[in-house]
Formats: C-alpha cells, sequence, structure tokens
C-alpha cells in the first residue's frame, strides 16, 4: 500500500508490534509492550540461533534415562523448548527494561491475582491452572517466579517489597516460594515428560539470564532513581499533580524523574496509595469502583504528562 | 489583593510540594526565560478540542448539549494546527499549575499574540488551590487563519495573593474534583439541578468514532429530539445541499 502511493517505505529494521485494542489506551498494562518489544530484539539479534546448541545439549542430559519418545514427540519437545526459551528471555527483557512494573502489568492482564485466596494464601485449584506449561509458554506462576528472581538480581526486589503491602506484591512472594516439583507439562490435556521437561529448562534458565544480559546490560536498571524519587513522587500523586519536575532540597534546580521511575511510581501508587489521592477529594468515595476507575485514570494521565515533559525537557535542553 | 513578585514565584516554586504555601508549574523548560517580575509566561499544548463541521445550529447549556460533538486532535511540538479566521479550539496550556490556599491566577492573552486578534482565554480567573493545565478558549477573531504551533507561548500567568486564609484549616479541607487534574483540554461541565452533567463522554466516543470511520452517525432518537427537527427544518429551507451531503 505504502509503495502504491509513493510514500516513504519502511525502514527494513522496523518493527511493529500489535496490541489488543483494549489494552491501547491504559498506560500501565501498556508494560507488557516491553515484552513484545523484546520479541524483536529476540529476533534481530538471532538469539535463537545461538542458544539452540545448547538447549539441544540440556535436553539431552535431562532425557538421558527417558525410553519410547517417538521422532514426533522429540521434534515437539525441541520445539517447546525453543518457544519456552524465547517466552522466558521476553519475560525476563522486560523487566531489564521498565522493572516492576511488567510484572504488575502481567499479573493484571492474566488475572493471576485470581490465584489468591481470601487469607492472602495460594488458592491450590487457580494456583494449580496457573503452574501449567503449555505447548507455547511456560507456566504463568514459573514465569512470575523467573521474574522475581531477576528483580532480586537487580535490587529491584529490595525496594518493591521492603515497605510496601498490596496483593500483586505477596503474589510475587508466593510465585517466588512456588515450589519447582509443583508445575506441570500438558500437551492436549494430558501430562507430558514433566520432569525431565523441566530440568531442561532449569538447565537452560542460566544461558537465557545471559542472554539477556548481554542484549540489556548498558541499559539504565534505574533502581537508585527509584529509591531516591518514590516518595516525593508519590506525594504528587497523592495530591492530584504531575511529577515531571521536583524541586531540589533548598537548591535552585529541579530534577526530572524519568520515564522508567514515574511508570514504577505510578504502578505502585495506582496499587497501594489511590485511596489517599480519593479520600483528600470533596464527594468522592474511594470505596466506589467508579470513583476508583476515575481516579486510576487520572493517576494514568498524569504519568502519561510526566513522561511527556521528560521528553520535552530533554529535547529542549538538547540532551 | 497584591500580585506577588518574581522572588516570591521562585520561593514557591522551590518548595516542596507538600508545603502549604508551594506552587507547581510543571514543566518550565526555560524557566528564566519563562519568569518576569510579575507574571510567568505560559505556552500552548498539544491537545485540543475542535468543534464538528458543520457546526451545530445552535448550543443550549443543558443536557442535550451532551449529544454535541467535538473531537481530539493531538498536534506533536514542531508542527501545527490552522485555526481559520472566525473560529474557535480549545486548547490547553503545557504547563501543569497547582495553586496553593492563599493565591489565585489570571491567565492573560500575550500581548503580541493579542495583536494578531487572537484571543485565548475569556474565562482567565484561577481559583486557588486549583491544578491541572489550564484550559484555553482559543478564538481567531481575525480575518486571516492562524497556524497554532504547540510550544509557543500564548499567556503570562500573574498571581495573587488572597488575604487572611487561614493556610492550616484549609489544608484540612478536601479539595474540590470538578475539574481536577486535567491535563488536556475539557469540555465544560453544567450544574443542572443540583447534578453535574459533562460533555466529556460524548466529545471522547465521538472522536473515538471519527477516528476510525471519519463520519458522524446520528441515532434515530436524534432525529426525534426537536433540537434536531430544528436543525433538519434549517438545513432545508436554506436548501443547502453541501452541508447536507
Amino acid at each position: 500500500m505504502a509503495a502504491l502511493v509513493h510514500f516513504k517505505k519502511f525502514d527494513k529494521t522496523l518493527g511493529i508490534i500489535g496490541i489488543p485494542y483494549s489494552q491501547s489506551a491504559t498506560l500501565l498494562l501498556n508494560c507488557l509492550i516491553s515484552h513484545e518489544f523484546a520479541h524483536y530484539v529476540y529476533g534481530e539479534r538471532k538469539i535463537a540461533t545461538k542458544i539452540a546448541p545448547q538447549l539441544k545439549n540440556a535436553l539431552i542430559k535431562a532425557f538421558a534415562a527417558a525410553h519410547g519418545i517417538t521422532p514426533s514427540q522429540g521434534t515437539l519437545i525441541s520445539n517447546m523448548m525453543a518457544d519456552w526459551a524465547q517466552e522466558l528471555f521476553c519475560d525476563l527483557f522486560a523487566v531489564r527494561l521498565v522493572g516492576p512494573c511488567f510484572s504488575y502489568a502481567f499479573i493484571e492482564i492474566f488475572d493471576v491475582v485470581n490465584d489468591l485466596d481470601n487469607s492472602g494464601g495460594l488458592f491450590a485449584k487457580a494456583a494449580a491452572e496457573d503452574a501449567k506449561f503449555s505447548v507455547t509458554h511456560p507456566a504463568k506462576l514459573f514465569r512470575l517466579k523467573r521474574q522475581v528472581s531477576l528483580l532480586e538480581d537487580l535490587g529491584w526486589w529490595a525496594e518493591i517489597s521492603g515497605l510496601s503491602d498490596n496483593h500483586y506484591l505477596r503474589l510475587l512472594s508466593l510465585a517466588k516460594a512456588f515450589p519447582d516439583g509443583d508445575f506441570k507439562v500438558h500437551v492436549q490435556g494430558k501430562p507430558f515428560f514433566d520432569a525431565e521437561m523441566l530440568d531442561a529448562l532449569k538447565g537452560a534458565i542460566p544461558l537465557i539470564e545471559k542472554s539477556v544480559s548481554d542484549a540489556a546490560g548498558s541499559i539504565c536498571k534505574g533502581v537508585h532513581e527509584y529509591h531516591d524519587m518514590r516518595g516525593p513522587l508519590e506525594d504528587y500523586f497523592k495530591l492530584g499533580i504531575v511529577p515531571s519536575s521536583i524541586p531540589a532540597d533548598g537548591e535552585d534546580h529541579f530534577v526530572c524523574p524519568t520515564p522508567l521511575t514515574i511508570l514504577n511510581v505510578a504502578y505502585k501508587f495506582y496499587l497501594e496509595n489511590l485511596q489517599e489521592l480519593i479520600n483528600g477529594i470533596r464527594d468522592q468515595d474511594s470505596l466506589s469502583v467508579k470513583h476508583r476507575e476515575y481516579w486510576a485514570r487520572r493517576v494514568e494521565m498524569w504519568a502519561m504528562k510526566g513522561i511527556d515533559d521528560y521528553l520535552l525537557l530533554h529535547k529542549v535542553r538538547g540532551a | 489583593m497584591p500580585v506577588i513578585s518574581v522572588k516570591e514565584i521562585k520561593e514557591r516554586l522551590r518548595m516542596k510540594v507538600t508545603e502549604k504555601k508551594s506552587l507547581v508549574i510543571t514543566p518550565l523548560p526555560r524557566r528564566e526565560e519563562a519568569l518576569s517580575a510579575d507574571s510567568v509566561d505560559l505556552t500552548l499544548g498539544t491537545h485540543f478540542l475542535l468543534p464538528q463541521v458543520p457546526p451545530l445550529p445552535f448550543a443550549t447549556l443543558d443536557q442535550s448539549e451532551l449529544h454535541s460533538g467535538q473531537f481530539r486532535v493531538h498536534v506533536p511540538l514542531g508542527k501545527y494546527l490552522v485555526l481559520p479566521a472566525h473560529q474557535t479550539a480549545l486548547g490547553a496550556t503545557l504547563e501543569y499549575i497547582k495553586l496553593p490556599a492563599d493565591l489565585s491566577g489570571q491567565i492573560l492573552t500575550k500581548s503580541s499574540l493579542a495583536r494578531t486578534f487572537v484571543a485565548i482565554e475569556t474565562a482567565p480567573w484561577i481559583h486557588p488551590l486549583y491544578r491541572g493545565c489550564l484550559t484555553l478558549e482559543i478564538a481567531n477573531v481575525s480575518n486571516t487563519p492562524l497556524l497554532l504551533h504547540p510550544g509557543v507561548k500564548v499567556g503570562q500567568l500573574v498571581l495573587m495573593r488572597i488575604e487572611n486564609v487561614d493556610l492550616d484549616e484549609e489544608a484540612k479541607k478536601r479539595i474540590g474534583g470538578k475539574y481536577l487534574g486535567p491535563v488536556y483540554p475539557g469540555p465544560p461541565t453544567f450544574q443542572i439541578s443540583g447534578t453535574f452533567c459533562s460533555r466529556r463522554a460524548s466529545a471522547e466516543t465521538r472522536s473515538t468514532s471519527r477516528a476510525f470511520d471519519g463520519s458522524t452517525s446520528y441515532s434515530s432518537s436524534s432525529f426525534t429530539s426537536p433540537r434536531s427537527a430544528f436543525a433538519f427544518s434549517i438545513i432545508f429551507s436554506c436548501n443547502c445541499p453541501g452541508t447536507v451531503s
């Protein structure tokens, strides 16, 4: 079509990411785009080809004692392993790129929070479903477990779990402690070499983590800024103010928080502190779903404006 | 009400946002350039609300206005919006403002812009404790189309101190939510029989449908309303096929 109307041709390296229509207007859920972005990186860097020999070795080692595998099962096993490795790479790359807000968005879009029971523990039946690997994707709880592990390594986990208490963090803690032996692999509703497949995947995880580190190593983790700016930014959201320039103590200059910090603080504020904003506004009830939805949208709007302002300020200053 | 000086503006901008006298104007990309002795320059934002074309035959300040059409336009920095002669648009300042309880504000059109016969504000008063980007009622009253560039200076914010305000008492009060925290130009909210009704929902819905099919559809109920009947009688009596098509 572009060629027909003599429009400028797309760049060969242009990546196109499709997102569900329902997701497009929601800033916080759009943290998931970083996962889709990672699929592009995975392809561009030819990571599948680079890690294929090691994945094969991990499978050979794990299936050394297995008997009676048909050729079609063998192909399926190796395809499943390749797909799982790619999905895990994308999850970890996304965490590396945007921090814990990816895990929050992941929980939200897949409704993993339904795995919690009223007492804050795991609801066994729901958790069992989310502990099942599919042909194309690792189990949701397994993916969260790996994300928490990376958040720990990056220093994020200490930041978000220290003083906070929300149901998403509780779920992440439970995923972190979820026993490896409880994960199941099902193909067409039937168990499929659970132990061997999981052994092989566990064997490949250091390799996947290294690939993520190689691909995203130079990107700023953002943990230190989050540590310094979380408190002031929460005050801004609590008072209904766009957090794009924060006065430095006793000085005549202003700090502009990065989009990464704004996103993570906004998500945490939405999960934990929305009622503090609503309670400060006349005729609004923090227990009303309608009011919460309205003010959650406003928090997203302020975060978006903060991100826009950051880009503008850096453009003006030539950074 | 004394106008506060640039010295006091700077002091208040430096305060932590939790302090009762703190003032927020963000972003101010060229801070020193934006501040003058008694005012702060404000710039044009990137979002606009435009009236539907063809325009409504008339407007009333009641519930029926819920069905009036306005659509949103985003104009990135570096691009511009053409405002035809004798036309209007709602815009917003790029700057997000938070006033403390002891300050009121007034926004005035920049004199250089005013000399091109463009007004940006017809409701210029800003109440204490206001927070949000300021909605601008932009009117091109000249005979020439005007290019509106986001980021250009359009207004001056003058701040005035209110006497005898008990800041401690004010801090305990909950703030009003009617126009709290907008970052885009907002359509009006009218009060009818003790309830607020907003044109926002209809404006956003209309903008979405326009974005996808580029057309405006009318429900059968809109033809049966007195307003629509009047509108169509005008269209047909004026014999204006261009409007009907």
